[in-house]
C-alpha cells in the first residue's frame, strides 16, 4: 500500500480521526492495529518477518537488561541474518555460479515492506537496553507498535526507542495546530515528489538506461538524480512525519538541507540523519573504542606521529561504517563502492585536517568566510554527485564509463526524453525547475533557522485549504503516469 | 458553534475541491464512445452481449449475429477493456436486464498487457450509473491505485487548452445528451448503433508484426487476467448465463510468427473450456478454426488494417456472418 494510493490515504484519514475520537488508553491498541493492517495489505504472511523481528530484539532486550550478552549476540545474529539471507542470497548463489563448479538457480525472495529500517530500529533498541541507554519495555504490544509503526515501516525515519516510546504513548490531545502542521507536511512531501521526483525519473532513467547511446549526458543524468533521490527520499520522510504529526506524534527529522553541507562529514549529518546516526552510536562509536582499535590508536601514534597517528583510526572506522552503509544499500558491488567511496574521503579528510587547517591559516581564508563556504558547498556537492554514478548505476563499470564519458560532449539536452516532441520536454521540464526553486527558498529559510511550517500552519484557514487543494491539483496537472513508487522503499 | 466554525472551512475546502475537479474533468476528459456502449448496456433489453477488446469490437458485427439467430446483440467490446472490466459491464448489464449469453472475445495478446493505469477502465466506470457495481468497480480499480487515477480522473489525459471549448461545446450540446454517435464516425472508422466498430476497408495501419511469448513478467500479468477471466465464468456459471469464448482471426503472419504463443493460449482455453463446459472457438488461424472452408481470405492481410489484427468492415461481417452460423450450432440453455 504505497504512500500514494487511495487506500493509504483512507487509512490515514479513519485512523487519525479514530485515534483522536477514543480514550488514550486505547490510542496504541488502535495504531498497533492500522500498523498491523498496513503491513499485512502487501501479503499477509509477510508480517511474519515483523514479528520475527520483533520477537527476537522483544525477548532478548528481557534479558540484556540484566546484562547477558548472549541476549544481544542471538538476536542480532538471527535479526541481521534474516535480513542478509533474503538480501544476499541471490547475490552468493550468483557469485558461485560465476565459478562455473555449480549452477545453482538464483533464487528470488520477496523482500518484506521495510525490512532494513525495522530491523536497524529494533536492534537499536536491544543495545540501547544493553547498554542502559533506555528501560526495557516490558509489554509487547507497545513494543511491537514502536518497532511497525506504519508511516515509518516503509522508509523510515528508522526511530530510538527513547524518543519514539513517548510519543506512541498516546496521551496527547487533539490539536489543530498539529493536524494543520500535519496536513502541509503531507501536501508538501507529495509536491516534491509526485511534481519534481517523478518528473526529473523521466530524465535519469532515460539518461541512465540508454547511457551507450546517450554518451556525453552523464552529468545531467546524475545531476537530475541528485534532484529526483533527495525530492522523492525526503519527500517521502515529510509524509511519514506529516501522518505522525496530525496525531501528535513528533518522528525524528531525516533531513537537514542535505546540499548545503560544507564535507562530505557534514552531509551525513544532513542526508538520512537516522541512517548516520545509527552507524554512529551502534557501530562507529563501538569499533572506536574497541580494545582492537585502540591498540591500533597506539600503534598508529607510534607509526605516523600524534596528529595522523590519532586520525588514521579514526578514519579506519570511517571506512567500516561506510562499508556497512553501502552493504545496508543493497546486494550489488555499486552499492559497496558507493559507500566505501564516501568512507575513503571521508578518513583522508580526516587525515587532511591538520594541513588544511595550516593552509587556511596561511591564507589567511576563515571558516566564516562566505565565498570559502561556497567553494566547500560546491565542491561537496561535485563529490556527492560523483557517488550518485555509483549509487543510480547498475554497475561499477557502467558508472565509470557515464563519468568518463560526461566530459566528451553536449551537457544537456532538455529534449533528450522525447526528441520529437519539445512541448512535451518542457512540460516536464519546467516543473522541475519551478519546484527546486521553492524548495531551494523554503530551504534556506529552514537553513537561516525559520520556522517555516509553524509559519505556514498560522496562515489563515481559507489560505491554507486553498494551498493544499492547489497542491493537489498541481500533483496532478504536472504529474507522470507510472511515475513509480518510493525509491528507499525497495530498501 | 465551535465546532461548526471548525468544519466550516474544511468542508468548503472540499466543496471547492470537487467543484474544480468536476470542472476539470469536464473540460479534459474527452467525450468517448464507451459512454454510449455503457448506456445501451445499461438500458436496452440484449440477449447476446459481446464483450472483450478492440479486436472484438471491429470483428463482430451483432447484426449479422442478430440475422442467424434472431436474438438481440450488442457489442459492449472495446480497446483497453479486460477480464476484469468485462466482468463489471456484464454485472452492470443484469442490474436491469437478463442477458442471456456472453460472447467473449478472447485476444490471447491482450493478457499480456499490463497497464496499472488504464484510462479506459477509468472513464468506463465513470460513465457507468452509480450503483453498488459501479461502486465495486470503483473500490477494485482505484482502492490501490495512486489517488490521482482514483480521484481526478483528468490526470491520465493531455491538457490541451485549445481544445477546451469544444470539448465544453460538445458536452453541453444536444448530441452528448442523446448519446449521439455521429461524432465518433470519419475516414477510417464508424462507430454502428448495434456497438460494432466498422474500420474502413481503406484504412491502415502499422504493420509491424508484434512478437508475442510468455516471459516471467507477462506470465505474472496473464496470471491475473486468468484470475479476472476465471471471476467473470463464475459470475456466468452462478446467473445461469451461457458463455461462448470467441478468439478472432489475425493475420496469417503474424499467427506464423507467434504459432507457439498462439498454441499455447488456444490450450490453455480449450482445457478451462473443457473443464467448465463452455464454448471455445478459435479463429486466430485458419488451422485452428473447423468449418472455415472456402474462406481463407478472412486470414489475409488485406482483411486487416494492422498486423495485430483489427479487421476491416467488409471481411469482418463476413465472419460475424460465418460465427453467427457457428453459434446457431450450439446449444443455448
Amino acid at each position: 500500500m504505497p504512500f500514494t494510493s487511495l487506500a493509504f490515504l483512507i487509512l490515514t484519514a479513519v485512523c487519525t480521526i479514530v485515534y483522536y475520537c477514543i480514550p488514550s488508553s486505547c490510542r496504541r491498541v488502535w495504531l498497533l492495529l492500522i500498523s498491523c493492517l498496513y503491513y499485512m495489505a502487501g501479503g499477509p504472511l509477510l508480517i511474519l518477518y515483523l514479528l520475527f523481528a520483533a520477537v527476537t530484539t522483544y525477548v532478548g532486550g528481557r534479558y540484556a537488561s540484566r546484562g547477558y550478552k548472549a541476549a544481544v549476540v542471538i538476536p542480532l545474529v538471527l535479526d541481521f541474518g534474516v535480513l542478509a539471507f533474503l538480501k544476499y542470497t541471490p547475490l552468493v548463489v550468483s557469485l558461485l555460479n560465476s565459478l562455473r563448479i555449480w549452477s545453482i538457480p538464483v533464487p528470488r525472495f520477496v523482500i518484506p515492506l521495510g525490512i532494513s529500517f525495522y530491523t536497524f530500529q529494533a536492534v537499536g533498541y536491544l543495545l540501547d537496553v544493553y547498554w542502559k541507554r533506555c528501560e526495557e519495555e516490558k509489554n509487547f504490544g507497545h513494543y511491537l507498535l514502536f518497532v511497525g509503526f506504519f508511516p515509518q515501516l516503509m522508509q523510515g525515519p528508522i526511530g530510538r526507542y527513547a524518543v519514539l516510546s513517548k510519543e506512541l504513548a498516546g496521551t496527547n490531545t487533539f490539536s489543530g495546530e498539529a493536524v494543520r502542521r500535519g496536513l502541509i507536511r503531507i501536501s508538501y512531501g507529495f509536491f516534491k515528489k509526485m511534481v519534481i521526483a517523478d518528473n526529473a525519473a523521466l530524465y535519469v532513467n532515460c539518461i541512465f538506461d540508454q547511457y551507450q547511446s546517450l554518451k556525453c549526458l552523464g552529468f545531467q543524468g546524475v545531476l537530475m538524480y541528485s534532484i529526483q533521490l533527495y525530492m522523492d527520499f525526503s519527500g517521502g520522510i515529510d509524509i511519514a512525519c506529516g501522518i505522525a504529526e496530525m496525531m501528535g506524534i513528533h518522528l525524528s527529522e531525516n533531513f537537514r538541507q542535505p546540499y548545503f553541507a560544507q564535507s562530505l562529514t557534514d552531509f551525513w549529518h544532513r542526508w538520512h540523519i537516522t541512517l548516520g546516526t545509527w552507524m554512529k552510536d551502534y557501530l562507529f562509536y563501538p569499533i572506536s573504542l574497541s580494545s582492537w582499535m585502540s591498540r591500533f590508536r597506539k600503534t598508529s601514534r607510534k607509526l605516523f606521529g600524534k596528529e595522523l597517528g590519532r586520525a588514521v583510526p579514526v578514519g579506519a572506522a570511517n571506512l567500516i561504517v561506510f562499508f556497512a552503509v553501502g552493504v545496508w544499500h543493497g546486494p550489488e558491488l555499486h552499492f559497496l563502492a558507493y559507500g566505501l567511496y564516501h568512507g575513503l574521503i571521508i578518513a583522508v579528510s580526516g587525515m587532511l585536517t591538520g594541513p588544511f587547517r595550516r593552509m587556511k591559516k596561511r591564507f589567511g581564508i576563515t571558516d566564516q568566510s562566505v565565498p570559502f563556504q561556497a567553494f566547500r558547498m560546491a565542491r561537496t556537492f561535485v563529490l556527492v554527485n560523483i557517488s550518485w554514478f555509483l549509487d543510480r548505476s547498475g554497475s561499477i563499470r557502467q558508472a565509470l564509463v557515464m563519468f568518463k564519458d560526461s566530459f566528451s560532449g553536449k551537457l544537456f539536452s532538455l529534449t533528450v526524453i522525447s526528441p520529437g516532441n519539445p512541448h512535451y520536454c518542457l512540460t516536464r521540464f519546467i516543473p522541475i525547475a519551478a519546484g527546486c526553486i521553492i524548495v531551494l527558498v523554503i530551504s534556506i529559510l529552514k537553513e537561516r533557522k525559520k520556522d517555516v511550517l509553524k509559519a505556514a500552519a498560522s496562515l489563515p484557514s481559507a489560505v491554507l485549504i486553498a494551498g493544499i487543494i492547489a497542491v493537489f491539483l498541481l500533483t496532478a496537472f504536472f504529474g507522470v503516469r507510472d511515475g513509480g513508487g518510493f525509491i528507499y522503499a525497495n530498501f | 458553534m465551535r465546532i461548526f466554525k471548525k468544519i466550516l472551512p474544511c468542508a468548503a475546502g472540499i466543496c471547492l475541491f470537487l467543484a474544480i475537479n468536476t470542472l476539470l474533468c469536464f473540460l479534459i476528459i474527452p467525450y468517448q464512445f464507451t459512454r454510449v456502449k455503457v448506456h445501451h448496456i445499461e438500458e436496452d433489453e440484449i440477449q447476446d452481449l459481446i464483450l472483450g477488446s478492440s479486436h472484438g469490437a471491429s470483428a463482430l458485427d451483432p447484426s449479422a449475429l442478430t440475422a442467424e439467430t434472431g436474438r438481440s446483440c450488442y457489442n459492449g467490446a472495446a480497446g483497453g477493456q479486460y477480464a476484469c472490466d468485462n466482468y463489471y459491464l456484464l454485472k452492470d448489464a443484469r442490474r436491469n436486464h437478463n442477458t442471456e449469453r456472453v460472447i467473449y472475445e478472447y485476444d490471447p495478446s491482450y493478457w499480456l498487457r499490463h497497464d496499472s493505469m488504464n484510462a479506459n477502465a477509468r472513464y468506463l466506470q465513470s460513465v457507468m450509473e452509480w450503483s453498488p457495481v459501479s461502486l465495486a468497480y470503483f473500490r477494485d480499480l482505484c482502492l490501490g491505485a495512486d489517488l490521482r487515477y482514483a480521484l481526478m480522473p483528468w490526470f491520465l489525459y493531455d491538457i490541451k487548452t485549445q481544445e477546451m471549448s469544444g470539448r465544453a461545446e460538445l458536452k453541453l450540446s444536444d448530441s452528448y445528451r442523446t448519446y449521439g454517435t455521429a461524432l465518433f464516425t470519419d475516414s477510417v472508422q464508424a462507430f454502428e448503433e448495434d456497438g460494432m466498430i466498422a474500420i474502413a476497408d481503406s484504412s491502415n495501419g502499422s504493420r509491424e508484426i508484434p512478437v508475442l511469448s510468455y516471459g516471467p513478467e507477462t506470465e505474472k500479468t496473464e496470471r491475473e487476467q486468468w484470475k479476472q477471466f476465471e471471476r467473470l465464468l463464475e459470475y456466468c456459471e452462478r446467473n445461469g448465463i451461457d458463455l461462448v469464448v470467441v478468439t478472432t482471426p489475425v493475420p496469417e503472419s503474424t499467427y506464423l510468427v507467434n504459432e507457439s504463443f498462439y498454441r499455447e493460449s488456444h490450450d490453455k482455453m480449450s482445457k478451462l473450456a473443457d473443464q467448465h463446459h463452455f464454448s471455445f472457438l478459435d479463429y486466430a488461424s485458419s488451422s485452428l478454426a473447423e468449418g472455415c472452408e472456402g474462406r481463407d481470405f478472412l486470414w489475409e492481410e488485406s482483411s486487416f488494417s494492422d498486423a495485430e489484427g483489427h479487421m476491416r468492415v467488409t471481411p469482418a461481417k463476413a465472419f460475424s456472418a460465418l460465427f453467427a452460423k457457428h453459434l446457431t450450432g450450439l446449444s443455448v440453455s
